[in-house]
């Protein structure tokens, strides 16, 4: 057999066979299962922004000047649950946030051990997948430092964050991401914005902040992290309570 | 003969029969992935907009703070009426635009059933990759190919200003190439596909990026590029309705130089060259 090829076939062999290799390397590191095409894409997203963000660049931040005061919100206002509001009225004297799962030492705070912790403060843009933005003033506990001091265990991946609001479906809303995203330097459990307690209908009394992912990332009223090596025994197994009811997609640095 | 356009070939004839390649296989089928992903772009872009149909301009936006264009729902009136404002301007929109009780009304077949932003997300995202996908390619395939300077870039003389206002003239009378000249694109037509290749297309996909946190985490110039992320947005919609001018005006091309003809070449790739064969 003495077939030549064109160059253009060679060159469409070889951009065929990248992008083969790509979508099979980055499905294969999908935490979910793949049930459509979105999940693929979605996974194609998630491989290449990896990429770009290997070194773990920060976010912009702002200035008090930019500061949006009475910031907007979507989701749960005001959770539903006799047992949030029971805390609530209580000062959240009774919280305990617990850090879990996969780790060499279990961590369990009060809202007051948690602020005499290492304490984080940035100014930045809060994105909802709907469409609004508005800059705030978080301070919290950078989730690198409370993964370092619960000590993540080697087959440990993924950041579960399980809440206090129970949704219109009667589940809980949770939300995960993964180590190298709870690891960027940006990546706070708030307590604070723009200087006050955490308002309740912003996540009270600790909320994440994940600067490189939109909105209903940003788990509200968080009780438990729970460290993980995958996502599908949780909930319905597609990594967070928008993804399992709404086929929302998982990875959302888009 | 009106013959539109300076044709290399003297022998040119009214009623020529025969057809010849017009459409490498590269251009049909990147042509109909093309076709149908803007299609999904912009029914399930529309659907996102409709959870937040204000559009602001600078850093931040929420419903508070001042839009330069929003759809205004009355919800006392069963169905509820729905009003586009752009500055001082108002328009009704009821049926076209917005959303009831927070549910996308632009379905198709049932589908997306329910409330589904997400999915309504996860299909812009689909097409949008199966675009830039697609658009990638066919850069490669016009420069590659050769068809980018043979067929594509305009000539000298075709950019003097006589020869545009020409072109143009032919186009408000819905004069028709025929003979040998419809095997070249004219200069509206070439203008056209290079500012949506090179212009249009870069300018919508950077917009859309400009609007991924974990994008603008790497690319923080993207920002400065088009004054925050709210103005981001906005400009979207403006190029995607620049976009959807062009695939307006080309639609109606393509009727008005034979609907049949160009479609079949757009799937077979010949183009017949008899006249009034469509």
């Amino acid at each position: 057999m003495s077939r030549k090829f064109t160059r253009r076939q060679i060159v469409n062999g070889v951009l065929l066979g990248g992008a083969a290799t790509g979508i099979a390397l980055a499905t294969r590191r999908y935490p979910g299962e793949i049930k459509s095409i979105h999940d693929i894409t979605d996974a194609m997203s998630y491989g290449l922004h990896d990429l770009m963000l290997s070194g773990q660049p920060r976010v912009r931040e702002f200035t008090r000047n930019d500061l949006v005061l009475d910031f907007p919100t979507s989701g749960v206002t005001a959770p539903r649950d006799e047992r949030y509001q029971l805390m609530r009225e209580n000062g959240f004297a009774d919280y305990r946030l617990s850090v879990e799962g996969l780790v060499d030492n279990p961590l369990s705070f009060t809202l007051v051990e948690l602020r005499a912790l290492p304490a984080q403060s940035q100014i930045t843009m809060h994105t909802c997948d709907e469409g609004w933005s508005a800059i705030g003033e978080w301070k919290g506990v950078p989730m690198a430092y409370l993964l370092s001091q619960a000590g993540v265990q080697e087959r440990a991946r993924y950041v579960v964050f399980h809440c206090m609001d129970t949704q219109f479906n009667d589940k809980p809303y949770y939300e995960s991401i993964d180590l190298f995203a709870a690891s960027h330097p940006q990546t706070l459990l708030a307590y604070d914005l723009n200087g006050e307690p955490m308002p309740q209908k912003n996540g009270a009394p600790l909320r994440l902040r994940i600067e490189t992912q939109i909105g209903y990332k940003h788990a509200k009223f968080v009780e438990r992290v729970e460290v993980v090596d995958s996502l599908l025994t949780i909930g319905d197994g597609r990594g967070g309570w928008w993804e399992d009811y709404d086929n929302a997609i998982w990875y959302a640095g888009q | 003969m009106n013959d539109q356009h300076d044709t290399t070939s003297p022998s040119a004839a009214p009623g020529q029969q025969g057809s010849y390649l017009r459409f490498p296989l590269a251009t049909r089928v990147l042509h109909w992935v093309a076709a149908i992903s803007v299609f999904v772009l912009l029914w399930s872009g529309m659907m996102v907009f409709n959870i937040h149909p204000r559009l602001y301009w600078g850093e931040v936006g929420y419903f508070g703070a001042p839009a330069v264009a929003e759809l205004v729902g009355d919800t006392a009136t069963e169905p509820p009426q729905i009003q586009l404002r752009v500055g001082s301007l108002s328009m009704d929109v009821t049926g076209i635009m917005g959303r009831i009780n927070r549910q996308p009304y632009i379905r198709i077949f049932g589908y997306p059933e329910g409330f589904a932003f997400g999915e309504n997300r996860a299909l812009h995202f689909t097409a949008a990759w199966a675009l830039v996908l697609a658009w990638l390619y066919y850069l490669y395939h016009l420069i590659d190919s050769g068809r980018l300077r043979d067929v594509w870039l305009p000539r000298k003389h075709e950019l003097r200003p006589g020869h545009i206002g020409r072109d143009i003239v032919n186009h408000l009378k819905f004069r028709r190439a025929k003979g040998e000249a419809v095997k070249q694109y004219n200069i509206l037509q070439k203008l056209s596909y290079l500012g949506v290749m090179f212009v249009l297309m870069p300018l919508i996909i950077l917009t859309g990026l400009t609007m991924s946190n974990s994008v603008t985490t790497a690319w923080p110039f993207l920002f400065d590029l088009f004054g925050g992320r709210q103005s981001a947005r906005t400009l979207h919609f403006v190029f995607m309705s620049l976009l959807m001018l062009f695939v307006l005006i080309h639609v109606v091309q393509v009727f008005v130089a034979g609907f049949v003809n160009h479609i079949r070449a757009m799937i077979t790739g010949r183009l017949k060259l008899s006249e009034g064969n469509n």
